[in-house]
Parts: C-alpha cells; structure tokens; sequence
C-alpha cells in the first residue's frame, strides 16, 4: 500500500462497500436502539439511508469477482 | 446509407445546438434584466452585498448578534472578497454581483466542454453541447445569475476536478496543487463544496493510495490554516456563525421530490451519465468524473432537504452529469467500448461478437446522441412567453405556468424549487422604490427582511433574519437588545417578505409595530409595519 505504484483493486472496493454497507445499516437501526423512547420507528430519512447502503452492499458483493483490476 | 445517416446526425446535432442556444439566450436575456434590478430578487441577495461591502472596509461579517446591528453572515469569505474591489469601484450594487456570478456559470461551462473535448476523443460538438447543457438546467438558470456564492462555488469545483481528473494520474505536481487549492477556493466559497473535495481525495486514494495521503495531509494544513485564522481573527465568531448555525432541520420528503424532479428534468443525460458510471465500475478504472457525481448526486440531493437548502444543492452534480453524459456519448460515436471476456456460453459470445461487428450500433449511436439533447432541451425548457416570445411559446405550444407570463418545465409546484426565474418589470423597480422611499421618510433604523431596500435609503442594515433564525434553534441567540429596541419603538419600520425572524422577534414586532400598507414586488407582497403608537398620533 505504501509503494508509490499500489493502487486499490474491484476486489478491495468491493469488500469496502460491503462493510461499510453492513456496518452503515447496523448504524441506522441503533439510532432506534440507542435513543430510547424516539417515536416512530424507522423514519423516512433512516428508510432513505437503510436503501442506499444495501444498494451499496449489493454494488460491494458484485465488485469482489472482478479480483486485481484496478478501482 | 452510411453517409445518410452522417447527413441525418448533422441535422439532428445542428437542432440540438440551435435548442440549446436558445436556453442560452433566455438565460442571458434573464441575466441581464436581473442585472438591472437595483433590490433583492432572491431574499438573502442584499445580506450577501452586505458581506461584500464589510470585506471592501477589511472587517469581517462574523459577529456577535446580541448587539446592535444583530447582523452576522452565514457563509465563508472568498465570494465576497472577489467582489469587494466592486465596491470600491462602484459603491454597493447588485449588478456586480451578479455579473461575477454569470461569469462563473460561464467559466463552469467551458470547463464541462474542455473536460469532454479532452477526455471525449476530441469531439467538438458534444463538448459545446456537454457545456451548453450546463447553462440550460432549470436549477441553474435560476440561481446562475443571482448574487449569491453559490455559482462561484461550482465554478472552482468544476476546474479544479478537470484540473485534478488531468493531473493525478500523471503525477503532475503543479497541475495537482492547483486542483488542490481551486477545491479549497470552492470551500471558502461555500460549505457544500466539502462534498466535492471528499469526492476528489477518495478518488485520488482508489488510484494512489500514497500520493493521496500526502496530498491530504498539505491540503488540510492549508485549509484548517485559514480556517484558524478566521476564528481567531473573528472572536470565536466564524465558528459559530458559519458552521454551529448552519446546522438546519433535515425534510425528507422536500429531497425525495428534489430528486424525482432532478431525473424529470435531466433524465435524458443522467441515462448516458449513468451508463458510463456503471461501465467504469464494473469494465474500466473509475474516473473522477464518476466518483464526482455519486458523491455530489448522493450527498448534495440529500442536503437539498435541509431548511433553506433547495434545488441549488445539485447543480454541482448536474455538472457532473454533463461531463459524464459527454463522454459517454463522444466514446459510442466512436464505438469505443472496451467489455472484458468473462466467461459465458460460446453462443452469447458468438452473439456479443456479431453485435459489435453490426454498423447498427453505431448509427444508432450517431441519432441518438442529437436526440438526448433535444429531448433534454425539451426537457429543460423555461422563457417568458409575452412580448417578442409570445410567437415562439404559441408554436412550441406552451402557455404560463407559473407567475404570469413564464412558463418553467419544472413548474413551481415542487418543496424546494425556487421559485424564480421570471422576468422583472417595471412596475417591480418601481414598488422596490416606494419601498425605499418609505424607508427614506421614516426615523431612524429600519428592520427589513430584504436589505436592498435598507442600502437604496443609506440606512444601516440591521439584523440577517435567516441567520437569527438558525441561531436561536440552535439555542445561541436571545435577542434581547434587539426585542428591547422593537418594543421600545426604535426602528423606524419594519418591511416583511417570508417573516424568516425568529418567533420572539416576530412577536415583539407583531406587539410593538402594526400592518401599513403592502407592496407588491417581484411577484411577494411586502409588508411595510409601522410602530402603533405612530399610528395613534396620527389619528
């Protein structure tokens, strides 16, 4: 990574967007969690953010097969 | 057959072009009659000649707003710097600024045209219409020519990703530092242009991790350099002001319209746009372009959702979305699509093999290019239909829509739609000068929502009311100089647009202060209230 000629692969994008997919929709769901007494449930705001991070994980999952082609 | 097609491309392209002319005409023609307005056509115009005219006298606008004149501005200098020679030129003036600002809408669409000429296969024509397209968005049409640092802020982000999109990959030093520093000239421009600048770093580390950290690194010293110094300089005051008090409440469904209407209007070039950002992704490297326009698309839109944001937010991305459209579009004239071999049964490979041999595809190609933009010429559409228009909206079979002789694809109908974009007349000059004259008649300072009129009486300006707004949600204004003085009667009127005070401003104006008479200009209903004691001598 530190060589001036690394450059990041599909396959590191696509693990990326997988964790930062999962690790977002875990994120948005603990608003819930962790504000205790909020009312409504998911909000159309937390839906909007749920939506594009599994978007976001699904782009991550198809990029893995594409291995050593540069990002 | 091959030079029928040509001859049917070139029509079509020379249509296309004649369209997106004509935008280009209405939104100059729009351009210049604002320039002749001498008051606020967009509220918030006149706080930011306002910000200009204190950088002309080297003092800063981030101030304290528990005192007299209850005044501090919400965005960062470099807009108003630019401008401030203005002042000393000119005296404080809008035309100026919004001069500067078409200049920037202009400087924008070069940039598009260059970035497609450069990285299209030098396509001349798609790069004209690549800039043309810019200039023809409903969203920046609108704000294009106003005086606000919006268009500025995409002019320097539009060259410094051209400029970086260049450089980087060539490991050009200079051309790299001067990408790095016109994206930090967008974020003292602007806020919003912080989107662009992690669009810019996260691509740079895709290509060169290394590189990009070290360029990072500089890149922040120098930014949070001046950022410090503007701080210190201010009292503690740019932080407040700039960034505590632009934190607004976020309305999901005022995005989710911005974005359906977004794809309405720019539907026809979003389709190539989006095409290539998938093609990279999955069959070549990502280009800036593209990282560009998922950061600025995604984030932008949904910043379009907060409290006094609106359509304006995406014009940074419909400039991506021009660049990718004209690239996308140059490469299928020229059938350059490179699709790597993935393993697949022989007979769709068999089938892949004679589609690319078809000369369809590429004629297809060459009618389909002109028709994007016509149909996002259509799409886009927007003049006045009276007067010298009146011939042309009866043949292209449009009547007003919105206010009286204007008719706007987009409609005004949508959460966030600025609604703007009409021709001023007259009559509007005239009511800003009633209003002036108002001012000018009354004793001493005034309370005006817009500060055009205050500037055309030379009376102070007082108070920026969306700033006081955002500042007492956030819980750091009180206001009780300012409440003391309207119930105590000091300003000599108080003129009303939207009533962007906070509520016990409002209050104290609606206790103290008492409805006049209103005045229509610019399509608002100005209400001029003065003090009711006033009212009780008088009778």
């Amino acid at each position: 990574m530190f060589s001036p000629e690394y450059t990041v692969t599909k396959r590191q994008l696509g693990i990326a967007f997988v964790v930062i997919g999962l690790l977002g929709m875990l994120g948005v769901l603990a608003i819930d969690i962790v504000q205790v007494g909020r009312q409504g449930g998911i909000g159309p705001a937390q839906a909007f953010a749920l939506f594009a991070l599994f978007c976001l994980l699904i782009v991550g999952l198809t990029l893995i097969p594409l291995g050593d082609a540069p990002a | 057959m091959n030079s029928l097609i040509q001859r049917l491309h070139g029509g079509l392209m020379l249509a296309a072009a004649l369209a997106l002319l004509f935008s280009l005409l209405i939104y100059l023609l729009y351009a210049s009659n604002l320039m002749a307005f001498p008051f606020d056509y967009d509220q918030g115009e006149g706080f930011e000649l306002y910000d200009t005219v204190l950088f002309s006298q080297a003092q800063l606008p981030y101030r304290d707003t528990e005192i007299y004149p209850f005044y501090a501005s919400n965005y960062p200098p470099l807009y108003h710097v630019l401008a401030a020679p203005l002042v000393w030129l000119f005296g404080p003036a809008y035309w100026y600024g919004r001069l500067l600002s078409l200049l920037a809408s202009l400087a924008s669409a070069c940039a598009i045209g260059y970035a497609v000429y450069r990285d299209g296969h030098q396509h001349r024509l798609i790069a004209v219409l690549s800039g043309l397209a810019l200039l023809a968005s409903n969203f920046v049409y609108h704000i294009g020519p106003l005086f606000r640092q919006h268009t500025m802020m995409v002019a320097f982000e539009t060259i410094a990703i051209v400029t970086l999109a260049g450089a980087f990959p060539r490991r050009d030093k200079r051309g790299i530092a001067i990408g790095l520093f016109l994206l930090i000239c967008a974020g003292y421009t602007k806020q919003l242009a912080a989107i662009t600048a992690a669009a810019a770093f996260t691509w740079m580390f895709l290509r060169q991790p290394r590189a990009a950290l070290r360029w990072t690194a500089a890149f922040s010293i120098f930014g949070a350099a001046i950022f410090l110094w503007l701080n210190l300089a201010s009292g503690g005051h740019w932080w407040t002001q700039t960034v505590v008090a632009n934190v607004n409440e976020f309305d999901p469904f005022q995005a989710l319209a911005l974005f359906v209407l977004c794809l309405q209007l720019h539907g026809f070039l979003l389709l190539p746009a989006g095409a290539l950002v998938l093609y990279e992704t999955y069959c070549d490297r990502l280009s800036l372009y593209a990282v560009w326009f998922v950061f600025a698309a995604l984030l932008g839109g949904i910043a379009s959702g907060t409290w006094g944001a609106g359509d304006s937010y995406f014009v940074t991305a419909i400039a991506a979305i021009c660049i990718l459209s004209g690239i996308c579009l140059s490469r299928s004239v020229k059938a350059d699509w490179r699709v790597p071999s993935l393993p697949m049964p022989a007979r769709l490979r068999q089938a892949r093999q004679a589609f690319k041999q078809l000369p369809g595809a590429t004629w297809a190609s060459l009618l389909l290019v002109p028709l994007l933009y016509l149909g996002y010429a259509r799409a886009t559409l927007k003049m006045p239909t009276d007067g010298a228009f009146a011939p042309i909206a009866n043949l292209l079979g449009i009547e007003p829509n919105t206010r009286d002789a204007f008719y706007d694809s987009a409609s005004f109908a949508v959460p966030g739609y600025a609604n703007i974009g009409y021709f001023l007349t007259e009559a509007d000059t005239a009511a800003g000068w009633r209003i002036a004259q108002l001012i000018k008649q009354s004793a001493g300072p005034v309370l005006s929502e817009d500060a055009g009129f205050a500037f055309a009486a030379k009376r102070d300006i007082v108070a920026n009311p969306t700033q006081l707004r955002n500042l007492y949600l956030a819980g750091l204004f009180q206001g009780e100089q300012l409440i003391e003085m309207i119930e105590a009667q000091k300003f000599g009127l108080a003129v009303l647009r939207a009533q962007f005070y906070p509520p016990p401003v409002l209050e104290a104006i609606g206790r103290a202060y008492e409805h006049w008479q209103s005045i229509a200009m610019n399509r608002f209903d100005y209400l001029i209230l003065r003090p009711r004691v006033a009212t009780a001598e008088l009778q």
